[in-house]
């Protein structure tokens, strides 16, 4: 395998409160391929969108990157300065957000948000920026695209502005782009027309994909390795069949056992019991406290383990 | 319908404001006009008769050429004449100290609100420390330490002023920043010229137009009350805080006129300055819109 487009590394980012250290991220490792899709899955607050802004470089105080290495193309992004940061940024490395009603300033007209995004990083002129922003909205799937880009924000619906959202990620053909729950505002036909465009998009230029999202039918249909995240820490990482076919960790388990699927129709839904732990001064497994197979070991502190098939597990009791 | 349309129309809803809208409009072209519909130029000495001094309203004049409409004052000027003229400085001092506070005040909130944390801190407790004098208060100070005219006096007012400016917009900003559109504009590594002044500030606008309109009157109160005091601008611009105070010592003896017109004339000022900026913060604010 050549080298990958991004290699992190026992990453840390801890934001130092009142109440303790938060360690929002916690030893995530885990690499991507160019042309791969990984994602990242696990429920609100377990750090999947802190490990996407450590990489751009956009933690916020009281929060710090604490340790770790971030390999971006051989290159530590931790020793880039700011100056060096702002050059890769929207430029190699992009990114897309949950909300595409309020990722596109409701203010400022496409053309101009688009423009102003290549303008930042090259040097050309303002109309070859319009023709490049017209053939980005073209590769989304934006019909008429000369037209959409005169339009307000509030002037496209939801797919549609996500659609542009997207176009902007890729105006400076990114290696790698971190995708933070971009479909989950939108509704399931306009989430798979998404999900092709971006797959298709990935394969054609060979660009790395990070899709951070609490849908596991997303990352099914998506992904070519998952990682779960817990409390800030991988749990479960492996190829999308390994994770979501066979998951062993009891979390991965409880994860999919609580989508609702049409074979148990009118059965109770499955779901996990308790709320996540705020991962300050956390002792053993995070997740001991809501697990099922939980038992007197699983105070202690346990590594992530590579199992026989590869894959990759924080468990003292898999199944 | 365009959003100039649509404006015009919600603004129309209110026959109050749609008249406050013109007497504004009114004043405003009558001081734009002034040197060519006054009767008479107020400071060319030449043009002024002694022998007309203090002069009822509708009195003619003493060569029999031309009836004085709101009379004359202690010098012989015609009223009308030194309220049109008046009305110009007032204005033009108003506006002028107005934009420089918003320029300053912009800047201010935008970079305070944008990049919090010391420097935050630090220019909102300088902010605060201001806005706890009255505005009064600092504008005397400050005319005190300065000296006279109408440069200083400008000063004085963007001094006692910026800090409402300041803290509109950071409020704003505040809000704007946590938006995601901020985030993707971070992400997408633009300048920070950019996400303040092109992403922040249009976002900031309404709120501005609305404090900045309402700012204005005071601004021009302000100047007023400065120069009724006799520390406002020089005797040879007289404001029409100024011509009030010329004639508040004929007052009491029935000559009411020489104050009077020009204080009708700033009530009317500032009455539908703040009644068209009422509108447009019911316009404007889609929260206090009624459908």
């Amino acid at each position: 395998m050549a080298t990958p487009s991004l290699d992190v590394d026992g990453l840390k980012t801890w934001f130092f409160t009142r109440a303790g250290a938060v360690k929002a991220v916690d030893g995530v490792s885990f690499s991507v391929a160019p042309g791969e899709v990984m994602g990242l899955v696990g429920e609100s607050g377990s750090g999947k969108s802190i490990t996407g802004f450590s990489i751009m470089g956009l933690i916020d105080a009281p929060g710090r990157v604490v340790d770790g290495r971030i390999l971006f193309k051989g290159e530590d992004l931790r020793l880039r300065s700011d100056a060096q940061m702002r050059e890769l940024r929207g430029n190699r490395i992009a990114m897309i957000f949950q909300d595409p009603m309020m990722t596109l300033n409701p203010v400022l007209r496409i053309d101009v948000q688009m423009t102003e995004a290549v303008l930042a990083h090259r040097r050309v002129t303002r109309a070859k920026a319009l023709d490049l922003a017209c053939a980005a909205l073209e590769r989304v799937g934006i019909a008429a695209p000369e037209e959409r880009l005169r339009a307000y924000p509030h002037q496209l619906s939801g797919g549609m502005r996500q659609r542009v959202a997207i176009a902007i990620a890729l105006l400076n053909e990114p290696d790698l782009i971190i995708a933070d729950e971009p479909t989950t505002a939108l509704d399931v036909t306009i989430q798979g027309q998404i999900l092709f465009e971006m797959q298709k998009v990935c394969a054609a230029s060979g660009t790395s994909l990070i899709w951070i999202t609490h849908d596991l039918s997303v990352v099914a249909g998506l992904a070519d390795q998952v990682g779960v995240m817990y409390a800030g820490r991988m749990v479960e990482h492996g190829t999308v069949h390994q994770v979501l076919e066979a998951p062993r960790h009891p979390y991965t388990q409880g994860l999919i056992a609580s989508v609702p699927s049409v074979e148990a129709r009118g059965q109770r839904l499955k779901q996990i019991p308790g709320v996540m732990a705020l991962p300050i001064d956390l002792q053993g497994c995070a997740f001991a406290p809501r697990c099922e197979r939980a038992r007197v070991g699983c105070t202690q502190d346990l590594p992530l383990v590579t199992q026989q098939d590869g894959r990759r597990l924080r468990c003292c009791n898999p199944a | 319908m365009n959003g100039w349309q649509r404006f015009a129309a919600e603004y129309r809803r209110s026959l109050v404001a749609c008249i406050a809208a013109a007497v504004l409009g009114l004043l405003m072209l009558a001081a734009l006009l002034a040197p060519l519909v006054s009767p008479q130029n107020p400071y060319d000495l030449a043009q002024v008769e002694l022998m007309d001094a203090r002069l009822a309203p509708g009195s003619a004049s003493s060569d029999g050429h031309h009836t004085y409409w709101l009379g004359t004052d202690a010098q012989g000027r015609d009223m009308l004449s030194a309220i049109l003229y008046g009305l110009r400085i007032s204005l033009v001092v108003g506006c002028s100290a107005t934009l420089l506070a918003v320029a300053i005040g912009i800047v201010v909130g935008l970079v305070a609100g944008y990049f919090g944390g010391r420097f935050d801190a630090l220019l909102m407790r300088v902010a605060d420390m201001q806005l706890s004098f009255p505005a009064i208060l600092v504008a005397l100070i400050l005319i005190a330490i300065l000296g006279q005219g109408t440069g200083k006096v400008i000063g004085a007012l963007v001094a006692a002023q910026w800090a409402y400016y300041a803290r509109t917009i950071r409020g704003v900003v505040l809000v704007e920043r946590q938006r995601e559109y901020i985030s993707a504009a971070r992400v997408l590594a633009l300048p920070v010229t950019s996400i303040l002044f092109r992403h922040l500030l249009p976002n900031c606008m309404p709120s501005l137009i609305v404090v900045g309109a309402l700012q204005v009157a005071s601004a021009i109160a302000l100047e007023a009350t400065l120069s009724f005091l006799g520390v406002g601008l020089p005797i040879t611009e007289p404001s029409l805080g100024l011509l009030i105070a010329n004639g508040f010592t004929y007052l009491l003896s029935g000559k009411y006129w020489i104050s009077f017109f020009p204080g009708l004339a700033l009530l009317a000022t500032i009455m539908s300055i703040n009644l068209v900026a009422d509108q447009l913060r019911d316009v404007l604010n889609p929260r206090l819109r009624v459908d």
